[in-house]
């Protein structure tokens, strides 16, 4: 009888499920709007733990967390809460005899089922997770990962990943990473943290103002503004090692690094020749070039994802207007020619559009430009505070930025498409300045 | 772009209601035909449980309560700004010399700050060797880095008309703070006027 109980919720529920998502968690903050794609249903219990204590039921809960964010930002896949199921569905591994039952659960129209093991080893965690076809009753992919219990995000998401790569061909951003700027009284540090929000790590800490972080396409560099030696100067700092460095050291105001696609040159904005152009260097400080020379303003380069052209921000045509170039500073093309105020470009990376702010009517507001047709402009953000610093998911999908929209400084996620926005932080902080590195 | 295997396009076949509506009735057909209470699974035959490929490694991260920077104060040393133990009050009251203005988005020097700028020459003229170094600010609105930059010219604007009045360029210095050392944090037209401006400050005498 409880089977019939569990079917038949599981079948009404799932035979909704193609207008809106019935099996969300409550208090997550994000907005659907509008019709879904075609997404793959995945079952999602929690995980088998042979130990069951405070401390197994909280990575059990992580673990289920991880995979509904990961699973949710995917696009690929639409998840089904079977949480309440978890003890029937791992009965085989209790019992050491397989894998779930898949046949119930294709009846009830789950198309792919993930579930696995976790268990403590010492001080690490060992995951097994599997990955079911429910229709065919086969197993499609698994993966072990071991590590420490902080890092049982991560291993969610490199499975994440593998799935998104599976169904999709494309690389998943599970186990991507972004860098910010929270202030704090006077002071702005620089922050690292999982694409989720999670796993938050302060980078900087020398009281003095941090901006403009960019994470290297490696993920483990970033490149930053720092005024703690008393001016705006360039640094990269080695995550892993803890280390930082300071980027050559050219007077004026040093401003707005990126890190070409490759890892091998730094652009930059300074301004010792009397106003801001824009340069590269190398990362060890050699190979100063200059790019653009014109008495306005240059500034904010961002690669193309080829890394042989720029975008960037130049007031040359009287207010600040989005510009591209090639990347040795040859064949500048203005990109927009609407509004009075537009800046903070970010190049797409699949190359075809860049995100940038522009101003209207007083606010500042998300909008996209066609990189090959500047005709063809999109507006992502209305009437909500005032929206910055855009900055593009690896995948494409989404755009990272700075809004002000619940009266103080917070960071955004809004899908390419408008059908998806998401708060990054629910706790309290003045956040700005973020960048979604690879 | 990867060839998507044969059964994942199976797999994405949608599942239409009279399917589910059918597997329901099978479903229902199927327990009832099993109240034998052996507790038996629908189906006899669990999926396989294949052994996973071997273990992928996390290292550690530092713990995350500490900066993972290690940053000494000391590195600060000598910075007469943007440090935390070295930054100067804001001395508005004892400073000689006064704060000029600009509007939106602009580095002009408007007549307003024209007179500021010649009390602050007449200063620097009588002072001859005092040295300044000149910040430039901006409101809050619009890209940081582009107000890093605005920052940047609007205080070479007023280096630039000291050096007109006779002032050595020599003496003064400047920096850009963008918008990042605001006098008020106010969100109105008057907060965002006056954080638009060029402090001067006097560094040796």
């Amino acid at each position: 009888m409880k089977k019939i109980v569990f079917a038949s919720i599981a079948m009404l529920a799932l035979s909704a499920s193609g207008r809106a998502q019935v099996f969300d968690r409550p208090g997550i903050d994000i907005v659907i709007r509008g019709e879904e794609g075609r997404r793959l249903s995945v079952g999602l219990p929690h995980f088998y733990s042979p130990v069951v204590n405070a401390e197994t039921k909280a990575v059990q809960e992580e673990i289920y967390d991880a995979f509904y964010q990961d699973l949710r930002l995917a696009r690929a896949f639409k998840l089904v809460n079977l949480v309440d199921y978890s003890t029937e569905i791992n009965s085989g591994y209790q019992k050491g005899s397989g894998g779930p039952n898949l046949e119930g659960w294709y009846l009830a129209g789950l198309e792919t089922l993930v579930t696995g093991e976790v268990r403590f080893e010492g001080r690490e965690i060992v995951l097994n997770c599997h990955l079911y076809d429910a229709k065919q009753k086969t197993y499609i992919i698994g993966k072990s990962y071991r590590g420490r219990k902080h890092a049982i995000r991560n291993m969610v998401h490199r499975f994440s990943d593998e799935m998104v790569f599976r169904f999709t061909g494309d690389k998943g951003i599970a186990s991507s990473k972004i860098a910010f700027v929270q202030r704090s009284d006077r002071a702005k540090e620089i922050y690292i943290a999982d694409y989720d929000g999670k796993n938050v790590r302060q980078l900087t800490g020398n009281g003095s103002l941090n901006l403009s972080p960019d994470l290297a396409p490696d993920g483990n560099q970033v490149a930053y503004v720092s005024y703690r030696d008393g001016r705006s100067e360039l640094y990269t700092a080695n995550i892993a090692a803890r280390t930082t460095k300071k980027i050559g050291s050219l007077p004026g105001t040093n401003a707005a690094p990126a890190w070409s696609p490759d890892g091998r040159l730094i652009a930059f904005a300074n301004s010792h020749e009397g106003n801001t152009d824009i340069y590269t260097i190398r990362p060890d400080g050699t190979g100063l070039r200059r790019l653009t020379s014109h008495p306005a303003i240059d500034t904010s380069p961002s690669w193309s994802p080829t890394g042989r052209a720029i975008a960037f921000t130049s007031d040359r045509s009287g207010g600040p207007q989005i510009y591209t170039m090639n990347s040795d500073g040859s064949n500048v093309r203005r990109l927009t020619f609407s509004g009075k105020y537009n800046a903070s470009p970010d190049w797409a990376p699949k190359g075809d559009k860049i995100a940038f702010v522009r101003r209207v009517r007083g606010t500042f507001e998300l909008f996209v430009v066609s990189a090959v047709d500047h005709t063809v402009v999109q507006q992502l953000t209305w009437n909500q505070g005032d929206n910055e610093d855009p900055s593009w998911s690896p995948d494409g999908q989404y755009i990272l930025f700075g809004s002000n929209r619940f009266g103080h400084p917070e960071l955004f996620i809004i899908s390419a498409n408008r059908d998806f926005e998401l708060k990054l932080f629910r706790k309290a902080g003045n956040y700005s300045n973020p960048h979604w590195g690879s | 772009m990867v060839q998507v295997p044969m059964e994942v396009r199976v797999l994405s076949m949608s599942v239409n209601p009279k399917t589910l509506t059918v597997a329901l009735v099978c479903m229902l057909l199927v327990l009832s035909s099993c109240k034998d209470r052996t507790r038996q699974p629908v189906v006899a035959q669990p999926a396989a449980r294949p052994t996973p490929v071997p273990a992928e490694t996390f290292v550690g991260q530092p713990e995350p309560d500490e900066p993972i920077l290690q940053e000494t104060d000391d590195a600060s040393d000598g910075a007469l700004l943007g440090s935390r133990r070295t930054e100067m009050k804001d001395d508005d009251e004892r400073n000689p010399l006064r704060k000029i203005h600009f509007e939106y988005d602009k580095d002009r020097i408007t007549d307003e700050a024209k007179a500021a700028l010649s009390a602050n020459a007449a200063y620097l003229k009588q002072n001859s060797y005092t040295y300044i170094r000149i910040e430039g600010h901006c409101d809050e609105r619009g890209s940081i880095e582009y107000n890093q930059a605005l920052g940047d010219r609007r205080a070479n604007a007023a280096k630039k008309y000291l050096s007109a009045l006779g002032v050595d360029p020599v003496r003064v210095d400047s920096i850009s703070f963008g918008e990042d050392r605001p006098v008020s944090f106010d969100q109105n037209e008057y907060a965002w006027a006056q954080n638009r401006r060029a402090e001067f400050r006097i560094l040796s005498e």
